[in-house]
């Protein structure tokens, strides 16, 4: 069964839907427009080269997204790397010398949200937000039929949204002596995707999970 | 032969879109305000001397771009819809000569009257000797002679009357026969438009300064518009009566003509970012405001296509307000270079960027976080050790590489060694030796 519908979603069909790569059997419809997606996992688990990989495809059709990076470390390198073409890609950053940096991220992150300029909005690390701040998200994500996508190494409180969780885990990876890490062998993790209100937690293997 | 415009504004002004647009006295600065907005009708502007029997109004000369805006008639009316939307109540009229055409917009009642080229005198002939403001030995002496009308005075010998009256007999005489006159000298706008306001006396910062600030920026787009230009950065100077003077510069990534949006942009900097001096228990005054377009550029050619207008315009709109909470530098778009360098393989740029060529193929992988600067790394290089860097630890699982990479011997001088390891917990990081120093550093992780 597909987990769109264990998980109580129907397909989006609209022209504004986001495939992603690595989920087409699980997520035919794609991530869910108009709503909140989290990505939280480990340091190093892959987690962003997951949560990037829907860009790819959204710029080379000439769509855009924002980058709201508060660590200023996301190289737009790797990101090239990836397939996305950058012309399409805004980055913003939480200035360091904020005082108040998740007042800052949370205003930027509205900001872009409502405008519906941009088709996925991704939020690396924004860093604690509270339940009312991810329902005003909700609703603005539903209101402008975006793509809400954060990333972060801890869970986010999403009770009060609709949303899937995907949980990215590592496991430990297999030794190599002579061959570099692009062609080491494929690390083995899991992504759980979750509904709320559903208890479908299902636990869905991705086979071909590379660093 | 020149024709001058002559628009009459009367003493009130009010401002449209402002929240209080009870009329105000209108002052000087509104009229050099109006000045420049006005040069989008043409480049000849000229005020009148700033005397009481002037009035408020100012000249035109429309010459050579009447027929740009469809003729004389059509000219006047878009000046005069012009004016009236920002606030004033005017009126006006076009004649050969410049006092001609400020006596019949001042005192003939219509909004507009177009005097049809050389016929000056006979148009001013029916009009009162009362509209020249005569002095009262003057009016006293034309009173015997039972001169009543412009018309009348024409008639009159000028060495006669300049004999009698001196210099006013000749100055209204000249005036009724419509003699040449010395034109008006044209005003000349300054480069950086400026507008300030002082607190007299000094205020506690609230709405209050909202609805100064409003004004002022209301003004300030009306003589960058008037020029056809947009602002790319501004300078917003607070004096404050116990602290000292604040400086707020502002670079927009996109030129902005637009009021409204130069307003949320100012307004978010003061009250929403940075350090609000006024949010203290114990607030400053303000004592001076001013807010200066320091660098203008010509407007952005406006998009036929109605729907990428709209949403060119929302864009940008974004793009100004992200940049004045966020600081410019930290809302950006990249593009590659044809660098194999870390420190020099992305520049940002603008969002959106312009057109550009092709970027070059992927390169070799690189990680997803490349730290800003390198930090140092405790340990040594081979797997079991542990490593030990100022937010993190790990140790070794597996290690690949060396990748060599030098900097330009012309800029950064460096020579590393760069090693992806895999640590025991799964991460993978990229990591280097110095090979000046022989000290490892990370500088990126994989994610």
């Amino acid at each position: 069964m597909l987990l769109h519908k264990q998980a109580g979603f129907t397909t989006p069909s609209n022209s504004r839907a986001i495939a992603h790569p690595r989920l087409q059997d699980q997520l035919p419809g794609g991530l869910p427009v108009g709503s909140i997606t989290l990505v939280h996992g480990a340091r190093s688990s892959g987690k962003t080269s997951f949560a990037l990989e829907p860009l790819a495809p959204l710029t080379q059709a000439g769509r855009q997204a924002a980058v709201i990076d508060t660590t200023h470390a996301i190289n737009p390198v790797a990101l090239h790397n990836l397939g996305i073409v950058l012309r399409h890609i805004l980055f913003l950053r939480v200035p360091s010398s904020s005082k108040r940096p998740h007042k800052h991220t949370l205003w930027a992150i509205q900001q872009v949200v409502v405008s519906q300029v941009f088709d996925v909005v991704l939020v690396v690390e924004p860093g604690p937000l509270s339940q009312a701040s991810m329902r005003q998200l909700q609703l603005a994500a539903e209101r402008s039929e975006t793509v809400l996508l954060f990333l972060n190494s801890t869970p986010l409180p999403h009770r009060n949204a609709i949303h899937y969780t995907i949980h990215y885990e590592v496991n430990p990876t297999v030794h190599s002596d002579d061959i570099s890490p692009i062609l080491a062998p494929p690390r083995r993790a899991s992504i759980q995707i979750q509904s709320r209100g559903h208890h479908s937690t299902k636990r869905h293997r991705i086979a071909e999970a590379g660093a | 032969m020149k024709r001058w415009a002559y628009i009459h504004v009367g003493d009130q002004r009010s401002y449209p879109d402002v929240n209080d647009n009870s009329p105000q006295i209108c002052e000087t600065r509104d009229l050099l305000v109006l000045a420049e907005s006005l040069l989008r009708f043409t480049p000849h502007i000229a005020l009148p001397p700033l005397k009481a029997d002037t009035g408020n109004g100012l000249w035109l000369e429309i010459s050579g771009s009447s027929h740009l805006f469809g003729g004389e008639t059509s000219l006047i009316e878009q000046i005069l819809d012009f004016v009236t939307s920002v606030g004033f109540h005017p009126a006006g009229a076009i004649a050969n000569r410049p006092e001609t055409a400020r006596l019949l917009a001042r005192f003939r009642q219509g909004p507009a009257y177009i005097v049809p080229p050389n016929r000056d005198r006979d148009v001013l002939s029916q009009l009162p000797i009362g509209i020249l403001n005569p002095s009262s030995g003057a009016s006293r002496f034309l009173h015997q002679l039972g001169i009543t009308h412009l018309g009348e005075l024409a008639r009159l010998n000028l060495t006669d009357i300049e004999q009698r009256l001196g210099h006013e007999g000749k100055r209204m005489v000249s005036i009724a026969r419509a003699l040449p006159q010395t034109p008006p000298a044209l005003y000349k706008a300054s480069d950086s438009p400026i507008e300030d306001f002082v607190f007299d006396p000094p205020m506690v910062p609230d709405e209050a300064l909202l609805f100064t600030l409003k004004r002022l920026i209301y003004d300030l787009i009306l003589r960058v518009t008037g020029r056809s230009r947009a602002i790319v950065s501004l300078d917003l100077e607070l004096h404050f009566d116990s602290q000292p003077t604040r400086h707020e510069p502002f670079l927009f990534a996109h030129p902005l003509s637009n009021e409204k949006a130069l307003f949320e942009a100012v307004r978010l900097r003061l009250f929403e970012g940075g350090s609000r001096p006024w949010e203290s228990p114990d607030p400053p005054r303000i004592s001076y405001l001013s807010i200066q377009a320091s660098e203008l550029v010509d407007a952005p050619q406006i998009q036929n296509n109605l729907f990428h207008r709209q949403q060119q315009h929302q864009e940008v709109a974004l793009i100004n307000r992200l940049g004045v909470v966020l600081g410019s530098g930290n809302v950006l778009s990249a593009s590659i270079q044809n660098s194999h360098l870390p420190d020099t393989s992305w520049v940002g740029g603008s969002y959106p960027p312009q057109e550009s060529e092709n970027p070059p193929e992927r390169q070799i992988q690189r990680p997803v976080f490349l730290l800003p600067t390198p930090l140092p790394l405790q340990g040594s290089l081979a797997r079991g050790e542990h490593l030990k860097w100022p937010n993190g630890n790990g140790v070794i699982h597996d290690y690949w590489g060396p990748e060599r990479l030098r900097g330009q011997w012309w800029s950064k001088p460096y020579a590393r060694d760069y090693f992806v390891a895999e640590l025991q917990r799964g991460e993978r990081i990229w990591l280097y030796r110095d090979l000046h120093t022989h000290t490892l550093h990370i500088h990126g992780i994989f994610d």
